[in-house]
Order: structure tokens, then C-alpha cells, then sequence
């Protein structure tokens, strides 16, 4: 890809994504349909903010148009999978949290990211995973006195 | 000028002994935060928004302003010792502080670099104290229409100046815009983009949006292109020649100090500008004796540190007075007493007078701490500088995901953590700045007030209705010059030599 085509992109998703609000925009109940309410109502803020969003959108697809097709440095798919993977695994961690609890879900996700990030020494990795996730119970759940989910394992009968 | 002393004289009695705690850890922590490349005082600032909800308004301003001046300094130290800023406004420091310290001057060039930071510092905030109370004094005589003005300005500004595309700024600012947008209309209670989501009829949640957009999406940053950690050598000490250049170059000091402040105050322009200008001035000044810039010269290091520190005071001026954060970091700071329920602006000066008191002197006595602060804990700090970077980023996924649970004990949030986070992933992908989402976000509603209150005045006659106001006028024109002022900067580059 080079770096015209990713600003055209780019422009163009933002413009994909203002005409969808426009769309939506439609859906919004105008409790009067008064020219004052045309003018000030639910519809017409979220209106002029789009419409000024498609101007800026249309110039930077033509500012897109005129700039240089330099090379981009190439995508590495095999890093673009990790960043795929951290992703799931955050997604699978905002599943779990309230069911499992956090003490079976924090230390696990802490310690899946520090692989992710590279972590060479796995004993390293796994200890920082179950001490910070503990520290961060203590900090959250006697300095914030805050509740956490506690899911399958009471906190409570842990400390 | 009765006022000013009265609050610098009522300090000692303003803060109780845990806001001054949250301030010292606020500080230490945002100095370690600062020093380590690839995490920076916006990150460590949004991080610490979640454990602010349990605490009164002085104390989260104290951790929160902590982290901002401990940060802002912080990245002098990696720029110092390893030759990479921590965070880009210590580049300019990087320039003579770096060649010192590998000449075996470490440690002259980490106490000058502290120090600038404490004087400017200090001398911004007496500046915040002098003219923030008199800007909300004239502010708020302001009706519907110049406060929606004033919003647009600081929309307008940080598009404008925020680096790279403006374009790309004010889009980022507008999407900020229409993401405060989400929920209940304020005026007749509709539904607006909630596709009948109990969840988001009350809106997106600042905390989310902050932490996803800045924390997640750095993670997943990271995961794809990791940093490079540097063997560092913690061989520093506090330097008593640093503290001699406060009676050989005070000009220096004074002059880089109030550049800084007056930059800050400037919405959009921020730190790395600021350093960066007083830098020139610095070489301008050059004493014939001394060495070249860029090869260890003792007022480069001042200049920059000294004016990058002063731009935290300054741009607490419109944030305060105005409601205009004029920095990515002060609208956090912004969110932060929101999330406390008090909403910035003239109308703060008069109903909580004693929050205002506080934020004074948190700020004043912050910048006096980071001196002690700075030099005592300055070898711990580098050490930390040899932590792998996959346990920083650990702890800072950790952080945010639990921190942004906690707020509202609400999963759907971290589901919104997600997206956003996904979102700035994106943006960043296709080089668009995230800085502008927050501040559209932040003055969202403000804006949203206020404009459809001056519609509904004017009963839909806009333009009727502002030609008899001279300042919402004066403040349009403003905006209309920030509108053209990347057209003056494209003109000159078109017509120039394209390999220019």
C-alpha cells in the first residue's frame, strides 16, 4: 500500500461512516415540526455537525488525491495476527469477567499480553501476571473499597 | 493583586495531608511514567482517571496534576541518560542534555533539566493565579452565544495547530463532537443514535472513550511493533553546579518561562512547540564562551525544560476560565472534574471557590516538589528504565480494563473500552490524531448547550442575533484566521520547490 491509497482510504471510511449517521439522523423523533425546531431541534445539531464532517471529508479525499505515492513501510501480517489475537483475547476477557470472576480472569489475560508483548522469560511473565493482578485486587478491593466480580471464587475467602 | 497573595498566603491551610499524598504519588508516578518511552503523562494521566471517582475533587485534581507535571518532566530523564525522549516535548532537551551526559555530565544535565522544570513550573502557576481568576471575572458577563463561540475556538485551534493535517484534526475534533452526541437529546429528550440502548441513552462514558481510544489502542500498538528497551547506567546525582546557573542565568530562565506560559495558554500549540521556540531564543542569547548548540550547552537545556514545564500552567488558564482545554492532557485533566460532576469554566471561579484554591496550589506546590521529587528518586528512575517493556504494557492493559470496570461496575463499558480502542487503533493506522476526538468530545456538550440555546433565544435568526454581539463576532473572526492558517502554510510550500 502506498501512501496515497492509505489516505484515500482513510477518507473514504470516514466518509462511509458520516453517511451512515446521516442515515440515522432520519430516525430521530422531532417532537414538533416547527421551522424553529427544523433549525434547533434534536435532528438539526447532529446535522450541521455531519454536514461540516462530509466538507472536511470531501477535501481530505481530494487533498488524498494530490499527495505522493510513496511507499509505506509493508504490512506484517504475522504481527497484524498478534494484534488479531490480543484483540480476542480482550474480547474473551470482557465475556468472562462478571461469569468467572476476577481472579480467574485478570491473571490469565495479564499473563497471555506479556507473551504477546515478546515476554522471553515465561517464569517472569507468569509471576508479574499473578502479582499485579493481586496487588491490583488489594489496591481496588481494601485501598478503593471497591467491589469486583467475584464470579466462581469469592475474593473474600481468598484473603 | 490583594486576591493573589490571599491565595498564595492561604496555601499551607488548603490541602489536607492525603491530597498532599496523592500529590507526591501522583508526581513520583507520573516522573517514572514520563521517563519510559512509549507510555508518556496522556496515557498515565487517562489511566489514573478510573481511581479518581473515589476521591474528593482537590485530591484527584492533586494526582491528576501530579501526573501532568511529573510526566511533563519525566521524559528529560530518558532523553538525558539513554538519548530517546520519553515523551516528544523533551526532544529539544534531548539535543544538549544527551551529549552532556555522554561526556560523564549526567548529572549536572538531570539536576538543570530539573530544575528548569521547577522554575518553570512555579512560574506558571503564579501566572495561572494572577490571570485565571480575572479571564472567569470577564468570562462570565458571556451569554449562550460567546460561550458557544469559545468552544468552537477551541475546537478550531486544536485542529488547526495540532500537528500534521489539519484537515485530520478538525475532522478528529468534529467525530469528538458527534460521539458526545450519542444519548438523550438535553433539549427535548429524543433518542439520537442509541439504536434503543438502555446503555447508551446516557451516553458514551468519558472513561471508556479515554482509556480505549489512548490505552488500548497503544497496546495493540505495542503488540504489533514492540520498543526497544536500553541498558541505561543509574550513576546520577543532584549537582550543586546546576544550581549556580540560577544566579548566572536567570534571564534564561525567566525568559523561557514565560514563553512557555504564553504558549500554553495559546489552545492547540502545546509543549514541543513551546520547547522548541524558547530553544531558538536560547541560541540567539548564546554567550560566545559557551559550546555550540546541540553539543551540550547549558542554556539548551534550560530553554526547553524550563518552557515545556511553564506550558502546563499556561494551558490551565482556558481550561479554568474558559472551559477551553487547549491540550490533549488538560482535556483529560477537563474529564477528570467532570467525572467529579463540576464542569469547568467562569461559572467554577463562583461555585467552588475552594476547588479552585485547591488547584492552585496542588499545581504551585507540584512544581516545587518535582525538585526534591526529581533529584532524590533519580537513580530508582532510571532503573525502572530497564524494565522490560512487555510488563509495563501488562500492567497497563491490566490498569484500564479493571479501572474502567470499576467506575461503574458496568461490563457494557468495557465493551465501549474495546471499540474505542479498535477505533484509535485504526486512526492511528491511517495517521489521523486522536488529541482532537477528546477535546470534541469535552466540549461536546458545552458546545451543544449553548449553541441551540442561542438558536432557540434568536428563535433560529443566527446570524440577526450575533452581528449585536462584538465579542462573539471578534471570536468567529479569530476562528475564520485558524480556518485559513493551514491554507497560508500549504500556499508558500506549492509554489516553493516540491523536494523542498
Amino acid at each position: 500500500m502506498n501512501l496515497q491509497q492509505r489516505e484515500v482510504l482513510g477518507a473514504a471510511a470516514l466518509l462511509a461512516i458520516v453517511a451512515f449517521f446521516f442515515y440515522l439522523t432520519s430516525q430521530i423523533d422531532l417532537a414538533f415540526s416547527s421551522d424553529l425546531e427544523k433549525l434547533t431541534g434534536p435532528r438539526a445539531y447532529p446535522r450541521i455537525i455531519l454536514g461540516a464532517m462530509s466538507l472536511i471529508g470531501l477535501l481530505l479525499l481530494c487533498q488524498a488525491w494530490i499527495s505522493p505515492k510513496d511507499r509505506l513501510e509493508k504490512i506484517s501480517w504475522s504481527n497484524l495476527r498478534l494484534v488479531g489475537v490480543a484483540l480476542t483475547l480482550i474480547t474473551l476477557f470482557a465475556s468472562l469477567f462478571e461469569p468467572l470472576g476476577y481472579l480467574l480472569t485478570v491473571p490469565p489475560l495479564v499473563f497471555v499480553a506479556a507473551l504477546l508483548n515478546r515476554a522471553e522469560n515465561l517464569k517472569a511473565a507468569l509471576l508479574v501476571a499473578i502479582a499485579a493482578s493481586l496487588i491490583l485486587l488489594i489496591i481496588f478491593r481494601y485501598g478503593l473499597n471497591t467491589v469486583l466480580p467475584e464470579g466462581i471464587f469469592a475474593i473474600d475467602q481468598v484473603f | 493583586m490583594s486576591d493573589f497573595f490571599q491565595t498564595l498566603a492561604s496555601f499551607p491551610s488548603l490541602l489536607s495531608g492525603i491530597q498532599l499524598m496523592f500529590l507526591v504519588v501522583g508526581i513520583a508516578a507520573g516522573v517514572v511514567i514520563g521517563a519510559l518511552p512509549g507510555v508518556g503523562p496522556l496515557l498515565g494521566v487517562v489511566m489514573a482517571i478510573p481511581f479518581t471517582f473515589y476521591m474528593d475533587p482537590v485530591s484527584s485534581m492533586a494526582l491528576l496534576m501530579g501526573l501532568y507535571q511529573g510526566g511533563s518532566y519525566g521524559g528529560a530523564l530518558s532523553a538525558t541518560v539513554i538519548g530517546i525522549p520519553g515523551t516528544p516535548m523533551a526532544a529539544a532537551t534531548l539535543l544538549d542534555a544527551h551529549p552532556m551526559a555522554l561526556r560523564g555530565k549526567a548529572s549536572y544535565a538531570v539536576t538543570l533539566a530539573t530544575l528548569a522544570s521547577c522554575i518553570g513550573g512555579v512560574i506558571s502557576g503564579l501566572v495561572l493565579i494572577a490571570v485565571a481568576p480575572a479571564l472567569a471575572a470577564f468570562a462570565i458577563k458571556f451569554g449562550p452565544a460567546e460561550a458557544a463561540a469559545f468552544a468552537l475556538l477551541g475546537l478550531t485551534t486544536v485542529g488547526a495547530l495540532s500537528g500534521g493535517s489539519a484537515l485530520k484534526g478538525w475532522m478528529m475534533g468534529l467525530l469528538g463532537l458527534l460521539i458526545a452526541a450519542i444519548g438523550l437529546d438535553p433539549v427535548s429528550g429524543e433518542s439520537r443514535f442509541t439504536f434503543g440502548s438502555l446503555y447508551l441513552d446516557s451516553g458514551i462514558a468519558l472513561v471508556p472513550l479515554l482509556v480505549g481510544l489512548f490505552s488500548i489502542s497503544e497496546i495493540l500498538r505495542q503488540v504489533e511493533k514492540p520498543i526497544r528497551v536500553h541498558d541505561t547506567s543509574s550513576n546520577v546525582s543532584a549537582s550543586a553546579d546546576a544550581f549556580r546557573t540560577l544566579i548566572k542565568r536567570p534571564l534564561n530562565y525567566l525568559r523561557s518561562s514565560t514563553l512557555g506560559v504564553f504558549i500554553g495558554i495559546l489552545p492547540g500549540i502545546g509543549g514541543v512547540t513551546a520547547a522548541f521556540l524558547s530553544y531558538r531564543a536560547a541560541m540567539i542569547f548564546k554567550k560566545p564562551a559557551d559550546p555550540e548548540f546541540g553539543d551540550g550547552n547549558t542554556d539548551g537545556v534550560i530553554a526547553s525544560e524550563a518552557a515545556n514545564s511553564a506550558v502546563t500552567g499556561g494551558a490551565l488558564i482556558p481550561m479554568l476560565a474558559l472551559a477551553i482545554p487547549g491540550d490533549p492532557i488538560v482535556a483529560v485533566l477537563m474529564g477528570g472534574l467532570m467525572v467529579q460532576a463540576i464542569q469547568p469554566g467562569p461559572a467554577m471561579f463562583l461555585n467552588h471557590p475552594e476547588i479552585i484554591d485547591g488547584i492552585f496550589a496542588v499545581f504551585i506546590l507540584g512544581a516545587i516538589l518535582l525538585l526534591p521529587i526529581g533529584l532524590l528518586f533519580v537513580r530508582l528512575i532510571i532503573r525502572l528504565l530497564r524494565l522490560p517493556q512487555w510488563s509495563i504494557m501488562c500492567v497497563v492493559l491490566m490498569v484500564s480494563v479493571v479501572g474502567t470496570y470499576s467506575v461503574s461496575r458496568e461490563i457494557l463499558d468495557i465493551w465501549t473500552l474495546i471499540a474505542f480502542g479498535v477505533v484509535g487503533y485504526l486512526l492511528r493506522k491511517v495517521d489521523y490524531p486522536l488529541a482532537p476526538i477528546v477535546v470534541g468530545f469535552v466540549l461536546g456538550p458545552i458546545f451543544e448547550k449553548n449553541f441551540r440555546r442561542t438558536g432557540l433565544i434568536s428563535q433560529g435568526d443566527f446570524v440577526g442575533f450575533i452581528t449585536d454581539r462584538p465579542i462573539t463576532l471578534a471570536v468567529l473572526a479569530l476562528i475564520l484566521v485558524f480556518l485559513a492558517l493551514p491554507l497560508f502554510r500549504y500556499l508558500p510550500s506549492r509554489s516553493g520547490d516540491k523536494t523542498s
